[in-house]
């Protein structure tokens, strides 16, 4: 008895000290106080699982008549003391604040009788008399109900009280929305939200920081921290600044581990609080095609239809009649039909009526299409985008079209409807886009409907765009400037009406020049100049090209040193083809650090008086300008060769672009059979080139004599 | 499960000592079976069997305007006043931030920072930047979603012009096109379903080459790689009968030649065989489409004016865009453009204006010609290169002359139509033009974001080979959501 009766104490002190601290208020309450409630949710679970423990094992010794009084005693043992501590603790947390109203009260309640039932069943369990002993059943249920209702309301202060049901009850259909003028900005699109993520500590039961987030009013008072909201500025409002603040941040909301709000959400919030009038902001003032425009689609649902798929026997049949039948994506019923051929009649588009639910796209473009064929259209209740161009409908079309409310895309582009059928057309149907360039539709008329209808429609690119354009430089169809004998004059222009001037005397060719009509043909070097001319464009720049002559014949030749075998085939040497900027094109001959030495043969004496050597320069890729040009004359194939001329260089090589030179050394009139040639190659690589020191390239593509 | 059936199917007992007789090759080769190849027929490969589009898409259509060489943000699109006021100072160490660099510019001695030479103003209702040399671009830039925020991995031309086109550095994997025409299959049987048209600018006419890997289809069916379109008179190689050959010869010819093949396709089962006889049958109608696509001479006059006189100059960028639009007309999926002679190391000023004239114009007017014929509507253009250029002078800066080195770490790309929001600018790069400070765009969220618009989920969208699955955008990319309408 002694033993039970300092338990019987030690019970009532634990009650005591519990009770004592409730006459503690909160604003002297130290902190260490706040720090041992958060341990509340730890303890609370300890009393519960033993009591329900307890419970179990006493059930099960009745039943099988094996009672564990023991056991049950010191489950009950324990649970009692948890449970005290429990309270001890619970009420503590509930010192914090943001926990108010009946909700708590109930909560406060409940957990201090579960508390003290526990504690009467664990003396209870002590007792021998029978009297008392037919009481401790009774009172087990009591207590479990007790510890029912407390734990409920627990959880209702903790996850909200839609907690436990929420899988229960069958989701809320998502309300259909028909017009988005209706809508309001805080109960249609941010208090979504809020529910989401914030009232479940801000409702009118929890209150962490006594603020309240259910309405605007709630906003606009505040909690503990003054007003939630500012109208017409985020960012002074504490609600979005807690928001923005970093997630370690102490007084971010929602806080870590809860979950965050999204990008999308905290724009959606922004541009609410900013708008002047948060409070009554209507959906409608959100600009389109916008970022924010296109979050708020995600919180609300438009007029969403449920389309069933086709039946694969309906797609086959409208596919027979000559149509490809797409599905937008397989996943989806939505089809996309375009028909494949021209020829089509009213019996191919009728098929369409098999799938009068599913199109939303049909392209009928190129077809033979007339107007009185399109009645299937009437039938085409989801259709949204249409493609009729470059066929011959006219305005009887669209009392077809008339009936097809989901059109959003209409392209007439090319066909003979008219102003005044469009105008009749967007007065019954509201589409986003039409397409109606080359068509009889006006441009007047086209900026009267966009603004009359809110459609945008495309008449072609706008004047202005395309400025007065320049013809391009006649192109001769010949690339060669050295030619034998004679040389034909071609040039070709795909533009139909041009005209093109030239000159062969040296002049700049203009539109009082010979007109080009036919291949010129020349016989002699000449100057060419041409220009072109076309009404309603720029005349083209001049092309102004010498054509050379040549009159001797290159019967062999001898070469010193190879060319490098990258760029072979000395004989390019007098394939009277010069090379372009292009080193690598195929006409060049490249020597790496050698000079060009190549001995001629004319076949027979020939009179020069003068010499050119083609070179190309470009330093980037190493390839440097020749430093001198030497020629040599003889009779005689092996010897007696005597310098005739002689040309040094001195270019700089320091243009970093390629350079073509072509360098002539004037001759006294010589007449020799054999010539040698020498093109000094430019040496080492200067000092300030990136590979100073090394050999240098050469590249002739022509000596011409 | 698919594979390993498929592989059973085409391997029984009797194949399989055949096999080992012709030794270990045939071994090898069973192991790299298409694991699709049980939708590969005649036709190109069944949709349902890829289940793709995962949902429906924006675009269905996509210009890929690939400007080869590195175009330099700086002088067309990207703003950067400050550069101007500091001309000629060294790049502060503290924006490098040890970035590092190709072997052009690391050794050079300062790093004189230069703004561009062209003037820059605002235009249209979006007031987006553009400088003077792209005045047609700045009559559109209320169609254009730029941004001026992407970057790259790579900072030399191939491996960032292959990283751009197949999602990795290394040269091997199928490019976006490769991926799109295996993914979405074709639009007209009569063509194929990547196209690839190249110029040369006039800027930097002897610049790198490409390398025809670049639209190569890797490890997909050969089915699926990039058709070039030429400019001469053979716009697809080889494609002609040679003289003398009517065309019920060659019809006669490819059905006996494609029953030959069928029968070896039964025994082997190489899906292979299966792609050949559908490549001759495309050849064989392509014969007829090719030329009646690739015959511009009846544009009408004013849609030449439009697109500028080069547009009658096959092989040039203007035709080509023309081409293309042809292209997108007949409902071709993807054509791919690459315009050489961006990589302006010296004579920057000089050589970026031939580039801007180049395709200016007619950029702007493919863009415009798309929208009078409502095909913008669902056609996505993309414009832009393999990576930017430094914000320091390459090479000696004069009052007149500067050249511009490879950066990756930012440069400006911009897209029209197909579900992106036109007359929007996505992104922001620092006041230096160097780094990104708002919103950074990787190729692999660009590539992400393309095939979003196409209704792809690109984490979705693999191919299994060699034992793991492939993917465009590796193991990364986010779908740019706020550049979507």
């Amino acid at each position: 008895m002694i033993i039970n009766n300092k338990k019987i104490i030690t019970s009532i002190v634990f009650l005591a000290v519990s009770t004592s601290v409730f006459a503690v208020n909160e604003e002297e309450t130290p902190r260490f106080i706040l720090a041992l409630g958060r341990f509340h949710p730890l303890i609370l679970h300890l009393p519960i699982g033993a009591l329900v423990f307890a419970f179990f094992l006493d059930v099960l010794g009745r039943i099988k008549k094996n009672y564990a009084a023991q056991t049950i005693k010191y489950a009950l043992g324990f649970s009692a003391f948890s449970a005290i501590i429990a309270c001890v603790l619970g009420y503590c947390l509930s010192l914090e604040g943001g926990y108010a109203g009946e909700v708590l009260d109930i909560h406060l309640y409940t957990g201090i009788l579960t508390a003290v039932l526990t504690t009467v069943l664990y003396l209870l369990s002590e007792q021998t008399n029978k009297k008392t002993k037919s009481l401790f059943f009774p009172l087990f249920v009591v207590t479990m109900i007790s510890i029912s209702v407390a734990g409920h309301y627990g959880s209702i202060l903790t996850h909200g009280d839609s907690f436990l049901t929420e899988h229960l009850k069958s989701p809320e259909k998502a309300k259909t929305i028909t017009s988005i003028d209706e809508l309001h900005m805080y109960d249609d699109v941010v208090f979504k939200i809020f529910d989401d993520k914030c009232i479940q500590c801000h409702n009118s039961s929890k209150t962490k920081g006594n603020l309240s987030m259910i309405s605007t009013a709630n906003l606009l008072s505040g909690g503990d921290n003054g007003p939630a909201i500012t109208p017409g500025d985020a960012t002074e409002s504490s609600v979005y600044k807690r928001i923005l603040l970093p997630l370690s941040d102490e007084l971010h909301m929602p806080p870590e581990g809860k979950p965050q709000l999204s990008k999308d959400e905290k724009r959606l919030i922004e541009f609410w609080l900013n708008s002047s009038d948060s409070v009554n902001q209507k959906v409608a003032i959100l600009p389109k095609n916008d970022t924010i425009a296109k979050a708020l689609k995600n919180y609300l649902v438009f007029n969403k239809k449920e389309i069933a798929y086709a039946a694969l026997g309906d797609i086959k049949e409208v596919e027979e009649a000559g149509f490809s039948v797409r599905s937008l994506a397989p996943t989806a019923p939505e089809l996309w039909v375009k028909y494949n051929k021209k020829v089509i009649s009213k019996k191919e588009l009728n098929s369409l009526s098999n799938l009068k639910e599913q199109i939303v796209e049909l392209d009928l473009k190129n077809t033979e299409v007339t107007d009185d064929m399109l009645s299937v259209l009437k039938k085409l209740g989801n259709l949204e985008k249409l493609e009729l161009n470059n066929t011959k409908i006219t305005d009887k079309a669209f009392k077809y079209l008339k009936k097809v409310q989901s059109l959003k895309v209409l392209n007439l582009v090319n066909t003979q409807v008219t102003d005044v059928g469009l105008k009749a057309l967007l007065s019954e149907v509201k589409p986003e886009h039409i397409y109606a360039w080359n068509t009889p539709i006006t441009t007047e008329m086209t900026s009267i409907l966009e603004k009359d209808f809110k459609v945008t429609i495309n008449n072609g690119t706008p004047e202005g765009f395309v400025e007065v354009t320049r013809l391009k430089t006649p192109v001769l169809t010949t690339k060669k400037t050295l030619f034998k004998d004679t040389l034909s004059i071609k040039i070709d222009s795909k533009l139909k009406g041009i005209k093109t001037y030239y000159t062969l005397n040296g002049t700049e060719a203009d539109s009082t020049s010979n007109l080009y009509t036919k291949p010129i043909l020349i016989d002699t070097t000449t100057h060419l100049s041409m220009k072109s001319y076309k009404k309603g464009w720029l005349p083209s720049e001049t092309l102004n090209t010498s054509l050379f002559k040549i009159n001797y014949d290159v019967a062999s030749y001898k070469i010193v040193h190879q060319p490098d075998p990258q760029y072979p085939e000395a004989r390019k040497l007098f394939d009277l083809e010069l090379g372009s900027t292009n080193f690598r094109d195929d006409k060049w001959n490249g020597f790496l650090g050698k000079d060009v030495n190549v001995t001629v043969d004319l076949g027979v004496q020939e009179e020069v008086n003068s010499l050119t050597v083609s070179c190309l320069g470009k330093s980037t890729d190493w390839i440097l300008l020749p430093k001198e040009v030497q020629v040599f004359a003889s009779d005689n194939k092996l010897s007696g060769f005597k310098e005739i001329g002689n040309l040094k260089i001195n270019e700089d090589n320091k243009t970093s672009f390629a350079v073509l030179k072509q360098y002539t050394v004037n001759l006294p009139k010589t007449k020799a059979q054999y010539f040698k040639v020498i093109v000094k190659n430019g040496g080492l690589l200067p000092k300030w080139h990136e590979g100073a020191g090394k050999e240098s390239w050469i590249f002739v593509d022509e000596i011409i004599f | 499960m698919e594979e390993i059936t498929k592989h059973f199917i085409n391997n029984n007992r009797r194949h399989f000592l055949k096999k080992m007789g012709l030794g270990i090759g045939g071994l090898a080769a069973a192991s790299l079976l298409d694991p699709f190849s049980s939708f590969a027929g005649n036709e190109a490969p069944n949709l349902t069997g890829l289940n793709l589009p995962h949902f429906a898409p924006k675009a269905k259509r996509v210009i890929y305007l690939f400007q080869s060489g590195g175009p330099s943000q700086l002088e067309l699109f990207d703003y950067k006043p400050l550069l101007q006021k500091m001309r000629g100072q060294d790049l502060p160490d503290s924006v490098r931030q040890g970035q590092r660099l190709t072997g052009m510019t690391s050794g050079q001695a300062s790093f004189p920072l230069v703004g561009s030479s062209y003037k820059f103003d605002q235009y249209g209702e979006s007031r987006a930047w553009v400088s003077s040399l792209m005045p047609y671009t700045a009559k559109v830039v209320d169609e254009l979603c730029f941004i001026k925020s992407m970057h790259t991995e790579a900072i030399n031309h191939d491996p960032a012009i292959t990283f751009f086109q197949t999602g990795s550095q290394q040269a091997g994997r199928p490019s976006i096109g490769s991926w799109m025409s295996y993914g979405l299959g074709s639009l007209n049987k009569n063509l194929p379903t990547f196209t690839v048209l190249l110029s040369r600018g006039t800027g930097r006419p002897f610049s790198q080459p490409l390398y025809s890997r670049l639209w190569g289809n890797g490890f997909l069916s050969s089915l699926h790689q990039g058709v070039q379109f030429r400019s001469g008179k053979d716009p697809v190689l080889y494609l002609k009968d040679p003289d003398g050959m009517s065309r019920s010869e060659r019809r006669n010819m490819l059905d006996h030649i494609s029953e030959l093949n069928r029968k070896q396709e039964e025994e082997f089962g190489d899906p292979e065989i299966n792609s050949r006889i559908a490549q001759y049958e495309m050849a064989y109608r392509m014969q007829t489409s090719v030329p009646e696509t690739m015959d511009i001479d009846k544009e009408p006059e004013h849609i030449i004016q439009m697109y500028g006189a080069d547009a009658l100059t096959p092989g040039t960028y203007a035709a080509n865009c023309l081409l293309a639009r042809r292209l997108i007309e007949k409902d071709v999926r993807f054509v791919q453009l690459y315009h050489m002679g961006w990589d302006q190391h010296e004579n920057l000023p000089k050589q970026i204006e031939k580039q801007a004239k180049d395709i200016d114009q007619a950029t702007a007017a493919l863009i415009m010609d798309l929208k009078q014929r409502g095909l913008l509507e669902d056609t996505l253009v993309v414009w832009g290169g393999e990576f930017g250029r430094t914000n320091y002078s390459q090479g000696l800066l004069t009052d007149t002359n500067y050249g511009r080195d490879h950066h990756p770490k930012c440069f400006t790309m911009f897209m029209a139509g197909g579900g992106v929001k036109p007359g929007f600018t996505y992104g922001e790069t620092d006041d230096f033009g160097y780094n990104i400070a708002k919103d950074p765009v990787h190729v692999h969220d660009l590539q992400a974001t393309i095939m979003h618009l196409m209704g792809i989920d690109h984490t979705k969208f693999t191919y299994k080979h060699q034992g793991r699955r492939f993917r465009l955008t590796d193991v990364s990319g986010h779908v740019v959501k706020d550049i979507l309408t």
